[in-house]
């Protein structure tokens, strides 16, 4: 099933959609204070809920009056994670997180140095403003995934209790694959669209 | 009875389509090597990189296993032509993780095993058709990123270059790493302490 833009707003379409697809969701409309309209999605496992807000980069942009909303298609889903950093642990987790988003597939999950606040944020761009049930359920569900497994470990990063080598045997520990991607050989740049480029 | 009509593959059609974006393309076709057609396009600004384009379904399906993807979902995969050495590997990491913030569609990312460093997005299509201006805009993040970053990038990759240094030149450049709020209340202001 797809939304429907004619008969409802693009993010009350997606709201229908996570209905089915059974993600717990709240619509927040745009008010005095709030820009645009905001749908808030629990992503969270095991009693911990992470609240993931899905918004149109369009509605962004027409609130600040720079463009038509229909004319950047793009979803944002941002979910900011609740977790303590300190100086000494930046480094370390900014790393886990490299690993993590390499697994993710959709989207990153980053951290902010300059706030320590780490973030999952996915881009789904889309032809027009509308988005398949499916595509959205699986975007979502692969983040409550790789965060039910990767918010542990980020923790214990994050507070200092364990290297980012130990994070990484325990993720391996519960099943997690480390990502590999393989170097493209070294050819003459005039090769590029030969296809020795990819052999 | 009627005769099969030959219909273009997406990527023969995205190709037709890349002319219209002034961008280089080349289609290489599955041999026995790479079992999956590729489309190569390439950079408008003056990179000797080309991005891939394949559908991430047809690298899984000659394995017989297609059942973690819902849908069909395209993959643009950009490898940069260069590793990180394994001793500054953790800096490109995070290096990367910064840019990606800069990003509005796909990841840089340093691979921690290998040092391989590439812009990745994947696309659900699920009408398996990907769009010619969907890819278009999402190279134009990748390469308005790079721009600006790429060297820094491989000094970063090979120890020339710090994280806060590269942070600091890429300031210098007129580029600064958003800043992401928590909305995360410290338990103090949410227990009603004081402020």
């Amino acid at each position: 099933m797809t939304t429907n833009p004619a008969a409802v707003s693009p993010l009350q379409g997606i709201a229908f959609l996570l209905e089915e697809e059974e993600f717990p969701f709240t619509l927040l409309r745009a008010d005095e204070k709030r820009l645009v309209d905001i749908l808030l999605v629990d992503v969270g496992v095991e009693g911990e809920p992470v609240p993931a807000e899905l918004l149109f980069l369009g509605d962004l942009f027409a609130a600040a009056g720079e463009e038509d909303p229909n004319s950047h298609p793009v979803l944002q889903i941002l979910a900011r994670l609740n977790l303590e950093l300190s100086d000494e642990t930046l480094s370390g987790v900014s790393r886990l997180c490299g690993t993590l988003t390499e697994a993710l597939g959709y989207g990153a999950i980053s951290c902010s140095e300059e706030t320590r606040v780490v973030f999952l944020r996915i881009f789904l761009h889309l032809s027009d403003r509308t988005v398949d049930g499916h595509v959205l359920g699986s975007v979502l569900s692969q983040a409550k995934m790789i965060l039910a497994m990767g918010v542990p470990a980020l923790r214990e990063v994050g507070s200092g209790r364990w290297p980012y080598e130990k994070a990484v045997q325990s993720l391996i520990a519960k099943g997690f694959e480390l990502p590999v991607m393989e170097s493209l050989p070294v050819v003459d740049s005039s090769k590029r669209f030969q296809p020795e480029y990819l052999s | 009875m009627d005769e099969a009509v030959p219909t273009q593959s997406p990527l023969s059609d995205l190709l037709d389509q890349l002319e219209g974006l002034s961008r280089q393309g080349r289609l290489i076709e599955a041999d026995d090597l790479r079992p999956f057609d590729t489309l190569l396009v390439g950079f408008e600004s003056d990179f000797d990189l080309a991005a891939e384009v394949y559908f991430v379904n047809d690298v899984i399906e000659p394995f017989g296993d297609e059942s973690d993807l819902e849908c069909v979902v395209a993959q643009v995969l950009v490898r940069l032509p260069f590793v990180a050495e394994p001793r500054d590997t953790p800096e490109a990491v995070r290096f990367c993780n910064a840019l990606s913030q800069l990003l509005t569609a796909g990841v840089l990312c340093c691979n921690e095993r290998n040092g391989v460093i590439y812009f990745r997005a994947l696309l659900p299509m699920p009408d398996r058709t990907l769009p010619a201006g969907v890819l278009d805009s999402v190279l134009n993040t990748a390469e308005a990123v790079l721009e600006k970053s790429m060297d820094l990038v491989r000094s970063v990759s090979v120890g020339a270059e710090t994280f806060d240094n590269a942070i600091a030149i890429l300031a210098e450049r007129g580029v600064r790493i958003p800043r992401m709020e928590s909305l995360h209340v410290p338990p103090a202001n949410a227990a009603g302490g004081d402020n």
